[in-house]
């Protein structure tokens, strides 16, 4: 696995989550998934591999994205990771984010932006 | 007669007439009395010193014939012709015989007593005339505190003679759940001489309480000794009552208002959760298409499938509508709830015209219009570039919704210290009563049954040119088209909330 390629999408809206991860894994990217920002942190300490970019929803359940962003910037290790917020909203300012990402989120420019921070997708995850 | 000092420096006028009327002698007092000489008066006429008429000479005439019996009022006259009054004494010093020999007079200056007198009888009679004909019921009490009269007014409403009002009587008609209060608070008020007013309820004729305003104020004697008391009551029961009504209607206007406060506050509040809610499950739809129309066209190379392709694109441009009646009503619940906020940064007008202009070729070509754009460049100022694309795709659209088939003039140049965008169309046009509310919520000019829309584009479009600091007019006649003009300052002005720029994470 290129871990390079690796992005992390905390979303809890299933829907989106599911199409977030398929479009980015068509588009050659490896995909981690959480459901909110507790998920979110236990996979980033789990993992070995560390995302080049961090996709992440605003209001979740449990942890909700200001609170993991907030919980991110504090481990040392996690704190360089990009953040691309999944909301155009003014409240999303407040993440000081790398990037945002308006919802209804367009394909173009959710790959634009992933390729921005983690290059194009690498072919060898490409399933077509 | 020896001459007496004391006579003559005696404080009242005193003069001595012979038998035949003549003057003989008059004190000093006399000089200011009556305003001559002791010897201009000497040697003159008694009588003469008395004006013509019943109170004057006539009664003085009448006192000198029945010597010694009593004194008189009269008129006198001063050199200067002024008439004053006095009170006149007279009597006769007799001789050995009995016969007189001179007559005695003293005359009282009293001018100003009588003019006092004559005064408080006027007013008297004033007061009394007053007091009975005023719309409003009186009573007078005196120094105990008891009452002594009560005018017309009074007795025709408690339909009781005067001898049962007097004293105390008047009690007898006041509500007795309010009587305690009614003495108490005229009593207190009584015995610091202080002003009191106060509601009771009094009994009228027809035996109903009515509720009567009743003010007391002290009354003084023209020395200024007290008198007791005079108060005013006015039957404001008519008035109570509708005060009563009135206070109910204005606790259900404002019972109204708040339910319309609320239905508001919850309408704006569900428009706001509807808009974010619709947008989650349409970024998926967006995003599921989006990878349909990637996988289509990947597989195109090998076998094309055009009617598929061209079916996936027509979704696509139906969710893209769906996104922008999705994005007003987003806006419409921020601008509702205040949260508007600008992301402003330097841009150059010019290219943001240039950019909507690529973006709108398609949807112009469909509509029929040709679009004619004369951009002065470059333009450059601080604005919220997204918002100022939405300020003029808003007005392309409507130029386009209203004017179909007809050209598009779009015309950006500098206006003093500001920059002006200005769309012209060759549309319908607007009546001049529908330009004052296009810009309105919800309000459009046309019927929704032919022009379809949630009649927001012109209310956000204002919105946002005036978050800006900007203004936004329309001019047009119906028929003849229409010119939508914006004017935005080059700066946001201060008012516009913008938030500071953040600074990019470093990665």
């Amino acid at each position: 696995m290129r871990t390079d390629c690796l992005v992390l999408v905390v979303e809890d809206d299933e829907d989106i989550r599911d199409v977030l991860a398929t479009l980015l894994h068509e588009s050659g990217y490896n995909v981690l998934i959480a459901k909110n920002g507790e998920e979110a942190l236990q996979r980033l300490r789990s993992e070995p591999c560390r995302p080049c970019v961090i996709l992440l929803d605003l209001w979740m359940p449990v942890m909700d994205g200001w609170q993991f962003r907030r919980e991110q910037r504090k481990d040392s290790s996690l704190a360089a990771i990009p953040v691309v917020a999944l909301s155009g909203d003014d409240e999303a300012r407040a993440l000081n984010a790398a990037a945002y990402l308006g919802k209804p989120v367009q394909l173009q420019p959710l790959v634009s932006t992933v390729e921005r921070f983690c290059g194009p997708g690498g072919p060898t995850s490409r399933r077509r | 007669m020896t001459k007496d000092l004391s006579y003559d420096n005696a404080p009242v006028a005193h003069l001595e007439v012979d038998l035949d009327g003549l003057i003989c002698r008059a004190n000093n007092a006399c000089t200011s009395t009556f305003n001559r000489t002791v010897s201009n008066l000497v040697g003159s006429s008694l009588i003469s010193l008395f004006p013509e008429g019943p109170n004057g000479r006539e009664k003085a005439q009448h006192l000198l014939e029945q010597l010694g019996t009593d004194s008189e009022e009269v008129a006198f006259v001063r050199s200067d012709g002024s008439e004053r009054r006095g009170q006149m004494f007279a009597w006769p010093v007799r001789n050995s015989d009995g016969s007189a020999q001179t007559i005695q007079i003293i005359i009282l200056d009293i001018t100003e007593q009588h003019r006092l007198r004559r005064e408080l009888e006027g007013s008297e009679a004033h007061f009394r005339l007053l007091g009975d004909s005023a719309p409003i019921m009186l009573w007078i009490s005196g120094r105990d505190a008891r009452c002594t009269s009560f005018n017309q007014r009074w007795l025709e409403f408690t339909g009781r003679p005067m001898e049962m009002e007097i004293g105390d009587g008047w009690a007898e008609g006041v509500h007795p759940e309010d009587l305690p209060h009614c003495m108490d608070t005229y009593l207190t008020a009584f015995a610091g001489r202080q002003n009191f007013r106060m509601e009771y309820r009094l009994r009228r004729a027809d035996g109903q309480y009515r509720w009567i305003l009743d003010t007391g104020l002290p009354r003084h004697m023209p020395d200024g000794d007290f008198a007791g008391y005079i108060g005013s009551c006015i039957d404001v029961t008519d008035f109570k009552e509708a005060n009563e009504a009135l206070r109910v209607l204005q606790g259900q206007l404002e019972e109204r208002v708040k339910e319309a406060g609320e239905a508001i506050r919850a309408r704006d509040e569900f428009l706001s959760i509807a808009s974010h809610e619709l947008r989650t499950p349409l970024s998926a739809l967006v995003l599921q298409l989006g990878g349909l129309q990637n996988v289509l066209h990947e597989a195109k190379i090998q076998s094309p499938n055009t009617k598929l392709i061209g079916k996936v694109d027509k979704a696509v441009k139906a969710t893209g509508r769906l996104i922008t009646l999705v994005d007003s009503l987003l806006d419409v619940s921020r601008i509702a709830s205040g949260r508007l906020q600008l992301q402003p940064e330097e841009c150059d007008l010019a290219d943001v015209v240039r950019d909507m202009a690529e973006r709108e070729v398609d949807t112009a070509r469909r509509a029929g219009c040709e679009l004619r754009y004369h951009v002065e460049a470059p333009l450059r100022g601080v604005w919220d570039r997204v918002r100022v694309e939405q300020i003029l795709a808003n007005l392309l659209s409507n130029a386009m919704k209203y004017g179909p088939g007809k050209p598009i003039e779009v015309t950006v140049a500098t206006a003093g210290d500001a920059v002006s965008i200005a769309v012209q169309d060759h549309g319908i046009g607007i009546s001049q009563a529908d330009i004052e509310r296009i810009f309105g919520r919800f309000e459009r000019a046309v019927s929704v049954r032919h022009y379809g829309g949630l009649g927001l584009g012109l209310y956000i479009t204002r919105q946002l040119v005036e978050a800006h600091g900007g203004t936004i007019w329309a001019t047009s006649e119906p028929g003849a088209g229409a010119l939508f003009v914006v004017e935005l300052p080059r700066r946001p002005e201060s008012r516009a909330r913008s938030e500071p720029a953040i600074e990019p994470e470093p990665s």
